[in-house]
């Protein structure tokens, strides 16, 4: 039988010989476990670093992102479910060894690597080895995550990374175990970790309609991020659309986006944005001293940019991120 | 049909029955092996070790 016990994620799962972890990407062989998707992604694309989100690291770059099959949360309204909820067999791969991904970056002007929409934490050694290459050759790395790990895999992650996307999907557990079949706490502790260790934190919630758009929802998570990350911790707030098992629910109206912007401005929070709404004036950095736009975007694309030397252009305040 | 064209037939069905099985032994008609890889992975133990 040989079982092993995977410590990579909360999960802990305990595999036993030819099975997989819940992730669909490690097996047990011979009593050794196995990732089955190092160098095999199934996504690489070279996106503006604006729709991982990152708004406050090096607008209007590009970032080389890249994802295998698998993961470790379960969510009904997985946007990338046809990879994230599938084996790796079951999705079209290439081969790209770590060395090729940061060559492959650098050829295409990309500033950054990003690990993304599935999870790192399941194709865990597979970035840890890119990032390690790619920091040496002056990339930044950033992880586009749910959170959902242990704390001593992430403390090592974190030290060949520069920023991270981390979602929180909701703020009781009861959501989590019904979204995503999995826990809060962890996501939480991650987080903290995440900005202890001096990684770029930018925080990102999905609204969806009837599960987590109260005002008392959207105000918890605000309070939250103020308090354990920092007033000066960006807060996205993305639209829901329709997809994998929530088909039955309407996307997110405007208007409850625009609440929870609201809803963070007046709790405290330096940077609330919005996302998968390209005209709405979220979009855009505003100076928390002088008010004016510091950053205006449409969608992904830049429209002006005043940030100078990382501070407003109008009135010089210093305004927190990764700008060079 | 005469002796020499069932046999030619005989033969080639059972070429054609065998071939696929034969080549699936190989990786590069084996398609979920090129799907995946096998890097052995980190932060895990045997369970039997935690049992004590």
């Amino acid at each position: 039988m040989k079982p092993v016990t995977c410590f990579l994620c909360p999960r802990r799962c305990v595999i036993i010989e030819g099975a997989r972890g819940n992730c669909r990407v490690r097996t047990n062989v011979g009593g050794k476990l196995f990732s089955l998707v190092y160098g095999k992604p199934c996504s690489v694309h070279i996106d503006p670093i604006e729709k991982k989100p990152f708004f406050h690291i090096l607008p209007g770059s590009r970032s080389f992102s890249l994802a295998t099959a698998g993961c470790n949360l379960h969510c009904l309204y997985c946007q990338n479910w046809e990879i994230s909820q599938r084996p790796p067999e079951e999705t079209e791969n290439i081969d790209l060894v770590p060395d090729d991904a940061v060559s492959q970056a650098l050829r295409h002007d990309c500033r950054s690597l990003a690990y993304t929409y599935s999870d790192p934490v399941i194709f865990y050694e597979y970035a840890e080895d890119i990032a390690a290459r790619a920091k040496k050759e002056g990339l930044l790395n950033l992880l586009v995550t749910a959170g959902y790990i242990e704390q001593d895999p992430l403390i090592e992650l974190c030290r060949v990374s520069h920023g991270a996307n981390l979602t929180i999907k909701g703020m009781t557990e009861d959501f989590y175990k019904k979204m995503c079949g999995a826990t809060l706490k962890p996501v939480l502790d991650a987080a903290v970790t995440m900005r202890n260790k001096g990684l770029w934190l930018e925080v990102t919630n999905l609204i969806v309609p009837t599960w987590n758009d109260t005002d008392n929802d959207i105000r918890t998570l605000c309070r939250w991020v103020k308090d354990h990350l920092g007033k000066d911790t960006p807060l996205h707030f993305s639209r829901f659309w329709p997809m994998h098992k929530l088909l039955n629910l309407p996307p997110t109206p405007e208007s409850t986006i625009t609440r929870a912007w609201d809803i963070g401005k007046a709790e405290g929070l330096s940077f609330v944005y919005v996302g998968n709404l390209p005209d709405h004036p979220g979009n855009n950095t505003f100076c928390p001293t002088c008010q004016k736009i510091i950053i205006g975007r449409q969608g992904f694309a830049i429209t002006e940019n005043h940030l100078n030397d990382g501070t407003c252009g109008h009135c010089k305040a210093v305004i927190p991120g990764i700008w060079k | 049909m005469d002796r020499r064209q069932f046999l030619k037939i005989c033969g080639l069905s059972l070429a054609g029955f065998f071939a696929p099985k034969f080549l699936k032994g190989f990786d590069f008609f084996n398609k979920d092996a090129i799907k995946i890889s096998l890097k052995e992975a980190r932060f895990y133990r045997s369970a039997d070790s935690l049992l004590g």
